[in-house]
């Protein structure tokens, strides 16, 4: 069932007990994820204009993938997904 | 509407197809492209199925319909919404989870530290609930089988910032955490409505049809 109310609300139940301390450790956390994210983009970002690779929207940004010559490492990740990624 | 299905579209390199329909799908982990968290991923609509096996699969900025349909295939999943359970936040319902978490971040953090919250959208929330799932041993959103979401990005409407300009055109992913949810599976065959597809998609990027 889509969004069975008494799910949602179970669920909020526990998120209230989850307590500031827990929620401020998983936020750190979490930026230290995106941190090393936002590098991984940086370096993205520069393959981009070496190869002057470019797109006129946001959105295919959110997609874009190490072209293959530059990036062996980076496919040998993305093959090992393949089949997985919609 | 179906009110025990929910179609969903996976694309992927044509080399995958018969493993995933004998195999079943490998879970991809929580990583940047996979904003939902850990899962299997679908489309809600077969047009960003095509598209990913454009971007996503081929990675060309230009496509050819004969390469694709050589390249690529389109898994049709059926997934069971009647007997598993279902988080849906693009509705009120299910948005309220976030909405309670956003709710606490801005009352305990600075303005800034909430609005690059807001930023990073559901992914943001999303790993800081798989984050305490793990340290906690408990479940938060593994409770549910399948959480859908809109995509933030809108692909072909064009914004006007006119007042009542309300019409949108969105993405829906559907990412399955459990994979008994997964009904059935089978290969979708090309045919005139995905061509049709492709050069909406082509047109919409601003390229000739094929």
């Amino acid at each position: 069932m889509i969004n069975n109310p008494k799910d949602i609300e179970e669920l909020l139940s526990d998120l209230e007990k989850i307590t500031l301390e827990e929620l401020d450790e998983a936020i750190k956390n979490v930026d230290r994820e995106y941190m090393e994210m936002d590098n991984e983009n940086e370096e993205i970002y520069d393959i981009k204009k070496e190869e002057k690779y470019y797109f006129n929207e946001d959105y295919y940004d959110f997609y874009l993938h190490k072209s293959e010559n530059k990036t062996a490492k980076k496919n040998n990740k993305l093959k090992d997904d393949i089949g997985v990624a919609a | 509407m179906n009110e025990e299905i929910l179609l969903g579209y996976h694309a992927t390199d044509i080399k995958n197809i018969e493993s995933i329909i004998n195999d079943g799908f490998v879970e991809s982990k929580a990583s940047k492209d996979h904003w939902l968290g850990r899962g299997i991923y679908f489309f809600e609509n077969l047009y960003y199925a095509v598209e990913w096996e454009i971007i996503g699969v081929i990675k060309q900025d230009i496509a050819d319909y004969k390469e694709l349909t050589k390249k690529c295939g389109i898994v049709v999943a059926e997934l069971d919404k009647r007997n598993y359970k279902v988080l849906d936040v693009s509705e009120p319902q299910g948005y309220a989870i976030f909405e309670y978490l956003l709710k606490i971040i801005k009352e305990n953090y600075s303005e800034e530290k909430y609005n690059y919250i807001l930023s990073k959208g559901y992914a943001y929330i999303i790993k800081i609930l798989e984050y305490l799932e793990i340290k906690k041993k408990k479940q938060y959103l593994s409770r549910f089988d399948i959480i859908c979401a809109v995509y933030p990005k809108n692909i072909s409407k064009i914004k006007t910032n006119l007042p009542g300009d309300f019409i949108s055109c969105v993405q829906k992913q559907i990412c399955v955490k459990n994979p008994r949810a997964i009904k059935k599976v089978e290969e979708l065959q090309y045919s005139q409505v995905t061509k049709g597809i492709f050069n909406l998609i082509k047109k919409n990027r601003g390229e000739k049809n094929d």
